[in-house]
């Protein structure tokens, strides 16, 4: 009680004393297609709209991150208005700001969010301080729940949805999208006769489309560098154009990026039992793989864009979309973006594959959850809009806007297995078990799983499957992630030693760990 | 006694409003820095206990480092202000007739939010793509990014705190100027007294007041400089461009430790207080002694 009732009053002097809040991200999104049926349950009594009946002229507020697919959600929102009868209200903003006002506004108990769209990361927290509602007493209840609904059958991977959306065995959220991590690379660089020629001559072997080994990745990073008035896939470059680009900057994509190396690598920061998020084990950051890795972060920045200390995200997509880059390992998220040829020169010119491989072939889970809160006043209506939101319709829509849907049907679709990193987006996160469709080298366009990572074995099983590693998502987990930006930015930007920068950084989350 | 009960009611909600969103959100933040209270620690949940955060705050390098770069940014920023305000406001006040017409056109970067002003600073100093960070590339003056480097990026944050803040100054200067008495001019021009004399004998001493108003707000500001910096660094590269307030919002809203966030929110508060009233006094003895 003290907490909840003083907290709002204590957050408004804390808030009073910084100046406003940074605006929310905006892009500019496509129409969406709005579907001509809307799916609803032919059999037996259940509707949506007598489900809904009781909130009929009330309004639900949804808040995420201002991306396309959450457009995308906006403009199919009028279907749900139709049936229920209510109104929805969605709101989008930038990443950080979206997870810093939810937390706000759930630790106020405002109530002012009925669904509330978070990183799976943050479950921890938002479990372990009593602000969500599980899952299963909506899932569980036959007027709220519609008959022809079941996730648990459709999902792309159990395991990734146990990750993203379950915390110590209860079910908490449904997943707005599984989202991972790739290898962007300009096919039509790489498969250029006359690069070709040039590499092998350089290096004694064949260009590699793609990298698949950390060495061929920095062998290629190097080719690739060149300056203005050389002349690349044969022509004459009128600006300078980099191997490839990096998260540099103190933000959360230094995080994303170190990890993929050290995971690769073989290492890991915090050791987690059964490769579960919920709990963790020893601190293990310090360690030779992870050395090993992160000297090789610095070594690569040697063929990254000058700006690439200060980049984020943002920044990387900039760098693809201006053509300015042959490689960058991505959130698969942001690849519509690069794929619009309005907005972007290397559209068409793409490629998808994994991240490389040294000890692992690996892939990191994250995703976006749709989450009920306590705090909501309509948590039922809540449910029965997160219910329509995961139907096939509204899934397909999402995705020929940027999405990642985590469920099976919604791949079915021609037009979506056609999309571009759809295959490798599949195949990753199905740990290698689901193959769409195949990419050779000298290919036209950049569809399918490119045949030489589909073929890569993985060092630690010995197969070619792809290792799902998961995340902390324990409540300590942001003071773990600051902690491990802080310390490796300081590393980049050349403020301390690799060494050192692991020393204190192992240091620094033993003192956050409580059981270390 | 009409007019002293009509004056309580004048007054009434003003000290509604002042309790409300001062006092009791001041004195909630008070005990809660005498609190364990984190979202993001299974062991801080609220209970007592006692110093404890401000004991840590005295061992804390990290709060220490976030002073020292504060005064880095605060020091140069306000002289370099000062100095171009005064320009600014001299040029203005001698084109007595448009100045009126000059002031809102001047004042377009401060009134502009601090994260327009910081995007516009990263966009602009980005070397890949933004026009004066391709030019310092160009030129050789810095190599790689400029808010990636640790020696540079406070400069950067201080130039582009610089563009925003210097037609404050300027305006305050440029009134200033146009408020001062004819006499003492006109004295020190039958006493001979050149341009130059003029400026430093008259001209400053009685704008000095004006001067003193100017500071007093930017210190306070330097101490509140979140949003410029959070845009464009987010108080990297390392620390380097970590300032306090940048370092109490990381405690509060990002490990969420409102225990530790109000008890750093507790020091500056009382560390600006002092400096304020300090600089006061000393501003006033010195303006005394002239």
């Amino acid at each position: 009680m003290y907490r909840q009732a003083t907290l709002l009053v204590s957050i408004l002097v804390v808030a009073s004393l910084f100046l406003g809040a940074c605006a929310p991200a905006t892009t500019p999104t496509p129409e969406v297609s709005t579907p001509e049926t809307v799916e609803q349950a032919p059999s037996g009594e259940w509707s949506l709209a007598k489900a809904a009946e009781p909130w009929r002229g009330q309004t639900l507020r949804l808040i995420g991150e201002a991306l396309p697919p959450l457009e995308a959600l906006e403009q199919l929102k009028g279907q749900f208005e139709e049936i229920t009868g209510t109104k929805v209200i969605i709101e989008g903003l930038g990443h950080e700001e979206a997870v810093e006002k939810v937390t706000l506004d759930f630790a106020g108990q405002t109530g002012v969010y009925d669904v509330v769209l978070q990183p799976h990361r943050a479950l921890g927290k938002l479990v372990s301080n009593g602000w969500l509602r599980p899952i299963d007493e909506f899932y569980n209840n036959p007027a709220l729940r519609d008959p022809n609904f079941s996730y648990e059958g459709s999902l792309l991977n159990t395991v990734w949805f146990r990750e993203t959306n379950t915390y110590q065995g209860k079910v908490y959220g449904l997943p707005f999208h599984f989202i991972s991590m790739y290898l962007w690379y300009r096919y039509d660089w790489f498969e250029h006769p006359d690069e070709q020629k040039a590499f092998k001559e350089k290096y004694g072997y064949d260009l590699p489309s793609p990298p698949i080994t950390w060495e061929e990745y920095m062998d290629v990073a190097e080719f690739f560098t060149r300056k203005a008035g050389e002349t690349l896939a044969g022509e004459v470059l009128t600006y300078d154009v980099y191997g490839h680009t990096w998260g540099g900057a103190r933000h959360v994509t230094a995080w994303y990026d170190f990890l993929n190396v050290i995971y690769s690598f073989g290492g890991r920061d915090i050791a987690l039992p059964d490769n579960r998020g919920d709990s963790y084990g020893p601190v293990i950051v310090n360690s030779p793989e992870n050395l090993e890795a992160l000297k090789f972060i610095i070594e690569s920045l040697k063929y990254a864009p000058p700006g690439v200390l200060s980049s984020t995200w943002d920044e990387k997509q900039a760098a693809q979309q201006s053509g300015l880059v042959a490689m960058a390992i991505q959130w698969d998220d942001a690849a519509f973006a690069v794929e619009d040829p309005e907005q972007s020169k290397a559209a068409g010119k793409i490629a998808y594959s994994g991240v490389p491989i040294k000890k692992d072939k690996m892939t990191q889970i994250e995703g976006w959850d749709y989450l009920i809160p306590k705090s909501s006043k309509k948590p039922e209506l809540a449910w029965l809009f997160v219910q329509w939101a995961m139907g096939k319709d509204v899934q397909i829509a999402q995705m020929k806007l940027g999405g990642q849907s985590a469920l099976v049907t919604t791949y079915e679709d021609p037009e979506v297995r056609a999309i571009p990193y759809v295959p490798t987006s599949v195949y990753l996160k199905t740990g290698g078990q689901t193959v769409l469709s195949t990419r050779k080298v000298g290919d036209p366009s950049g569809v399918g799983v490119p045949e030489r990572y589909l073929n890569a074995t993985n060092p630690k099983t010995g197969d070619t499957s792809v290792s799902l590693i998961a995340k902390p998502t324990f409540p300590e987990e942001e003071r773990v992630t600051e902690a491990i930006i802080l310390w490796v930015n300081r590393a980049l930007t050349g403020e301390v030693t690799p060494e050192v920068a692991l020393q204190e950084l192992e240091k620094e989350l033993k003192a956050i760990l409580p059981a270390q | 006694m009409n007019s002293r009960r009509y004056i309580i009611w004048w007054i009434l909600p003003a000290a509604i409003l002042f309790l409300v969103i001062i006092l009791i959100p001041f004195l909630t933040a008070l005990t809660f820095s005498f609190r364990s209270f984190s979202f993001t620690s299974s062991l801080s949940t609220g209970q007592y206990i006692g110093v404890d955060n401000y004991r840590k705050l005295v061992f804390d390098n990290d709060f220490y480092n976030s002073f020292k770069v504060t005064f880095l940014y605060m020091v140069p920023a306000i002289l370099l202000q000062g100095i171009l305000g005064l320009g600014m406001a001299l040029v203005i006040a001698g084109a007595v007739r448009r100045a009126r017409i000059l002031i809102p056109i001047m004042l377009l970067p401060t009134l502009l939010t601090p994260v327009v002003i910081g995007l516009i600073g990263v966009l602009t100093l980005n070397p890949d793509f933004g026009v004066i960070g391709q030019l310092l590339k160009k030129w050789g003056w810095v190599q790689g990014s400029v808010l990636g480097n640790a020696s540079t990026a406070l400069p950067a944050i201080i130039a582009v705190d610089t563009y925003q803040w210097t037609p404050f100054i300027a305006v305050i200067l440029t009134a200033g100027l146009l408020a001062l008495p004819k006499e003492p001019y006109e004295a020190a021009q039958v006493d001979g007294a050149n341009p130059i004399q003029t400026f430093f004998r008259v001209t400053m001493p009685l704008l000095w007041p004006y001067f003193v108003v100017a500071l007093l707000i930017r210190v306070i500001d330097a101490f509140r400089i979140f949003d410029i910096i959070w845009v464009m660094t987010r108080g990297g590269p390392g620390t380097a461009t970590e300032t306090v307030a940048v370092y109490a919002y990381r405690h509060t809203f990002r490990f969420w430790d409102f225990g530790y966030g109000s008890a750093l929110i507790m020091v500056i508060f009382v560390f600006i207080s002092i400096l304020v009233e300090y600089l006061y006094k000393a501003l006033q003895r010195w303006q005394a002694a002239q």
